[in-house]
């Protein structure tokens, strides 16, 4: 492989952490559905905020991967697809809130449109085994050479650690921004507030 | 052909660069957004 291996090390925990992010988005949308708790829906948003960064982050660092590897900047593979897919719908929904001002009605839009959108996140993780695909497979301890896989261990609990913290303080800022503005009384459910 | 990249150096900079922005780009963001909303929830109740 040469030296451009060393991307690795960056590229595979931002991936990981990306798609756990998102997969912590989809979990919220499901608390707040269920609980209609609207610091679900904070958590929600600084979660799919941060796993946004992540997978753009990653389509760029996959990029400068394939240019050495693959010969191309970008090919229309079934794995660098359902990321960019991934990337515009998350985005989009994040658009989206900004258009909603009403707490209830966002959260449950974002709540409705994140559940939709987390079909992607195992469609991305398989693409490499359903598919035939330019992208290797995954990359976990079985997959990779033994040297790689403390490195590509302390490399993504770093990037756990640091985006966990990121998005405390940015639920918290979510919370605090909502707080100030005008909140509705709350409800036993969000769903049988849908209703009303 | 042993099937090896020759060099590579300056893709592997360029990952780690734009990478180290990005990450440190993020949390300069979250912390000035929380330092705003302390500042303007503040002002709203004094």
């Amino acid at each position: 492989m040469g030296d451009v291996y060393r991307i690795f090390y960056i590229h595979v925990p931002t991936a990981w952490n990306g798609l756990l992010l998102l997969t912590a988005a989809f979990l919220c949308a499901l608390m707040y559905l269920l609980k209609g708790d609207l610091a679900w829906d904070d958590r929600l948003e600084a979660a799919m905020e941060g796993g946004v960064v992540l997978s753009a982050l990653l389509t760029i660092q996959g990029s400068i991967w394939a240019r050495p590897t693959w010969g191309v900047w970008w090919n229309w593979d079934p794995r660098l697809t359902t990321t960019a897919i991934l990337v515009f719908a998350f985005a989009g929904i994040l658009a989206l809130r900004t258009t909603l001002k009403e707490p209830r009605r966002r959260a449950m839009v974002t709540a409705v449109a994140t559940i939709v959108a987390a079909a992607d996140v195992p469609l991305v993780y398989f693409s490499v085994r359903f598919w035939n695909s330019l992208h290797q497979i995954q990359s976990s301890p079985e997959t990779v050479s033994g040297a790689f896989v403390w490195p590509l261990r302390i490399n993504a609990i770093a990037v756990l650690i640091l985006m966990a913290g990121l998005i405390q303080l940015r639920a918290e800022t979510i919370a605090r921004l909502r707080e100030a503005g005008s909140e509705p009384p709350p409800l036993e459910g969000a769903l049988q507030g849908a209703g009303r | 052909m042993t099937g090896e990249i020759v060099g590579g150096w300056e893709y592997v900079i360029a990952a780690y660069v734009i990478s180290a922005i990005v990450y440190a780009g993020y949390a300069y963001s979250v912390i000035r957004r929380d330092n705003a909303s302390r500042s303007a929830t503040k002002e709203t109740k004094s």
